[in-house]
């Protein structure tokens, strides 16, 4: 099974949970940092090299911040969610932005399953 | 239309639950719903994305719990409508922002509880099965914006026997219950009214059997209470000269 390294960003725990529950037997969300807050969480973040980023946006946010967070982690993929879970934000290499309406299950799993867990060299 | 409206048997709490989520959301939806699906605790469950489906659907579904996002739209009103529709069913709000506000809020339109936004998913679950139980863990926050609400009431300020009104009380026997309430005897409540202590004990002996309480000290409580929660039934509390003044 694929084990996938996440660092989680202000996400409800409900919706890691519901995550991570819908993936159990396809991949493993190895979380390798996670962060209740936005603030100075960018060099915390490159510091924990993971391959998905699971950002959960507050009210009224906009996704700008994922423009200097792939800036230092280039490879990184991210998913920003809005607050309510309703939509998603699939971030991969500049300028590749997918965005997901009205979200379902099944698509979230997909956008996670298709991160490439060795674009990173782990920490020996 | 045929809704469920079965009549309430404490042996059904024994059985597992079906369970209807309800969310505009759809990744909350559809996903709670295959993720409880596979729990032995919920004898089914199902999901709807709008409240006018879902009420559409209650009638073949049956289910014995709602569970309601906190973030949909007119959702005070759905439980409203569900309460008068099938008042057995048990509403629960989901994903709640956990304060005092919140949750007298929600409590007010109906909701028998609510699951925190701070909440796993582990605890979904059990947290539903606990409140079917008639059960609701909180935070000690929400518990005291509680008391302090139920305080608040008018007519209700969470005295044992202000549930009911006072009964009328003659001018005298107020002022004599005043008096009790200040700590007085009978025999300085004779001598303040100008009045004989044989006659004051009399006025007291009334007073107690129509406030229907023992003890003089509970009579000043419940008057006080009254007086303090609702404002309607002010008492008279005389002047050492015998006049009457308000208290």
């Amino acid at each position: 099974m694929v084990s996938i390294r996440s660092a989680v960003v202000t996400l409800s725990p409900i919706l890691f949970d519901l995550l991570a529950t819908l993936l159990a037997g396809r991949a493993n969300l190895n979380v390798v940092a996670r962060f209740n807050t936005h603030e100075g969480i960018e060099s915390q973040l490159a510091a924990a090299m993971p391959d998905l980023i699971l950002y959960g946006l507050h009210t009224g946010e906009s996704d700008s911040i994922v423009g200097t967070l792939l800036a230092s982690m280039p490879k990184v993929k991210i998913i920003a969610f809005t607050s309510d879970g309703r939509d998603a934000f699939v971030h991969t290499m500049r300028p590749h932005r997918n965005t997901l309406v009205d979200l379902s299950p099944q698509e979230l799993v997909e956008a996670i399953l298709d991160v490439d867990p060795h674009l990173h060299p782990r920490p020996i | 239309m045929d809704v469920p409206n079965r009549e309430w048997d404490p042996a059904e709490v024994g059985r597992a639950p079906a369970l209807l989520v309800v969310s505009e959301v759809r990744l909350f939806s559809e996903g709670l719903a295959e993720v409880f699906g596979r729990s032995s605790a919920l004898s089914a469950v199902s999901h709807r994305s709008s409240l006018s489906e879902a009420i559409a659907a209650l009638p073949a579904l049956k289910p014995d719990i709602v569970l309601l996002d906190a973030s949909i739209q007119n959702g005070f009103d759905f439980v409203r409508r569900l309460h008068q529709i099938a008042p057995h069913m048990l509403r629960v709000v989901l994903a709640l922002t956990e304060t005092a506000e919140n949750v007298i809020a929600w409590a007010e339109a109906g909701v028998e509880g609510y699951i925190p936004k701070t909440a796993g998913l582990a605890e979904v679950i059990p947290t539903l099965l606990a409140i079917r139980h008639g059960e609701q863990i909180c935070s000690p926050t929400v518990a005291g914006g509680l008391m302090r609400r139920v305080r608040a009431r008018p007519g209700d300020s969470g005295a044992l026997a202000s549930a009911q009104p006072l009964p009328n009380l003659t001018v005298r026997e107020q002022q004599i219950v005043a008096l009790i309430g200040a700590g007085l005897s009978n025999k300085e409540i004779a001598r303040r009214l100008n009045i004989g202590v044989a006659t004051t004990k009399s006025h007291v002996h009334n007073l107690l059997a129509k406030l229907k309480v023992a003890q003089r000290s509970q009579a000043a409580l419940r008057l006080r209470e009254q007086s303090e929660s609702s404002g309607c039934y002010r008492h008279t509390a005389p002047a050492r000269d015998g006049r009457d003044s308000e208290a």
